[in-house]
C-alpha cells in the first residue's frame, strides 16, 4: 500500500516534469518561429531603408549620379497616393522624401540608380 | 519505517527541486521576452536614425523639386533648403517655416514620424524653430551649415 503511493508520487512528479520540458517546447518552437519572421522582416526593412537612403543621395548628388546596388527582395515603389510616397519590400513599407521617381516593380538582382536632371531612374540591369 | 521516510524525503527533495527549476524557467521566459522587446526597439531606432540622416542630408545638400519651389510653397514636392551644399537659403528657409505643418512633413517623406526643425548659430542659440515639441524616443540629428554667411546647425529631431 504504502509503495504504491509512492509510485503515485513519482508519477506526479514525473508528469510535472514532462509537463515543464512540454511547455518549454512550445514555448521555444514559438519564440523559434518569431525570431525567424523577425529575422526575415529585419532584413527587408534593411533593404527598404538601403534603396530609401540610395535614393536620396542620388537625388541629393545632383545631375548625373549613378549608383549601382544590390537587393535580395523584390521592391515596389509606389507614388500614386500623393500624400504617401512609399517603398515596399514585400509586404514591408518605408517612406521617403522623393517624388521625381517613377512607380517601379523591382526584382532581386542588381538595381541601378541614376540622377537625370533630378529626375530619379530606378531600373533592373 | 525508516525506509519510508527516506523515500519521502526524496519526493520532497524532487518537488523542491522541480519549484526552483520552475522559478528559474520563469526567470529565464520573462529576460528572453524583455530581450525581444529591447531588439524590436534597438531597430526602431536604427530606422530612425537612416530616416534622420536622409532628411538632414535632402535638407542641408538640396535645392528641393521644383528647385525654385520656395516660390509657391503649396506646390513643393520635395524639400530642401540650400543653394549650395550646406548653403542655406534664406528665401527657401522662410518658405519652408511657412508651410502647415501636415505639407511639410509629407513633403520630406516622414509620414509616420514627428519632427522639429531647428536653425542655432554655433553658440547654440535658436535662430529658426519650426514642428512639434519632441517625444520620448527621438533621434536628433545636427549638421554644421553656413546661413547669411555664418556657421549654424541645422538641427532635425524625429521620433
Amino acid at each position: 500500500m504504502r509503495k504504491s503511493q509512492i509510485a503515485i508520487e513519482f508519477m506526479f512528479a514525473l508528469g510535472m516534469i514532462f509537463l515543464i520540458f512540454l511547455v518549454l517546447y512550445v514555448f521555444t518552437s514559438a519564440r523559434n518561429s518569431d525570431l525567424r519572421e523577425s529575422e526575415l522582416r529585419s532584413e527587408r526593412e534593411n533593404n527598404c531603408l538601403l534603396i530609401s537612403s540610395l535614393l536620396t543621395s542620388a537625388f541629393v548628388g545632383g545631375d548625373g549620379m549613378v549608383i549601382n546596388t544590390s537587393i535580395e527582395h523584390n521592391v515596389t515603389i509606389n507614388l500614386t497616393d500623393i500624400n504617401y510616397r512609399f517603398l515596399d519590400v514585400e509586404g514591408v513599407s518605408c517612406p521617403f522624401a522623393i517624388r521625381t521617381v517613377p512607380n517601379s516593380k523591382l526584382r532581386k538582382g542588381t538595381v541601378r540608380i541614376e540622377n537625370r536632371n533630378n529626375y530619379i531612374d530606378i531600373e533592373n540591369v | 519505517m525508516s525506509r519510508n521516510k527516506k523515500s519521502q524525503m526524496a519526493v520532497t527533495d524532487l518537488f523542491i527541486a522541480l519549484f526552483v527549476a520552475m522559478i528559474l524557467i520563469v526567470i529565464i521566459l520573462f529576460v528572453w521576452n524583455r530581450y525581444t522587446v529591447i531588439l524590436q526597439e534597438n531597430k526602431y531606432y536604427d530606422g530612425l536614425q537612416v530616416v534622420g540622416f536622409q532628411t538632414t542630408d535632402l535638407l542641408v545638400k538640396s535645392r528641393g523639386e521644383p528647385e525654385n519651389w520656395e516660390e509657391t510653397p503649396d506646390n513643393v514636392d520635395t524639400i530642401g533648403l540650400a543653394y549650395s551644399d550646406r548653403n542655406i537659403s534664406t528665401e527657401k528657409l522662410n518658405a519652408f517655416l511657412s508651410l502647415s505643418y501636415a505639407n511639410a512633413s509629407q513633403a520630406l517623406g516622414l509620414r509616420g514620424y514627428n519632427f522639429r526643425f531647428r536653425l542655432k548659430n554655433i553658440n547654440g542659440t535658436i535662430l529658426e524653430e519650426y514642428g512639434k515639441n519632441p517625444g520620448d524616443f527621438v533621434v536628433d540629428v545636427q549638421r554644421v551649415v553656413i546661413y547669411q554667411n555664418e556657421k549654424s546647425i541645422v538641427e532635425l529631431a524625429i521620433w
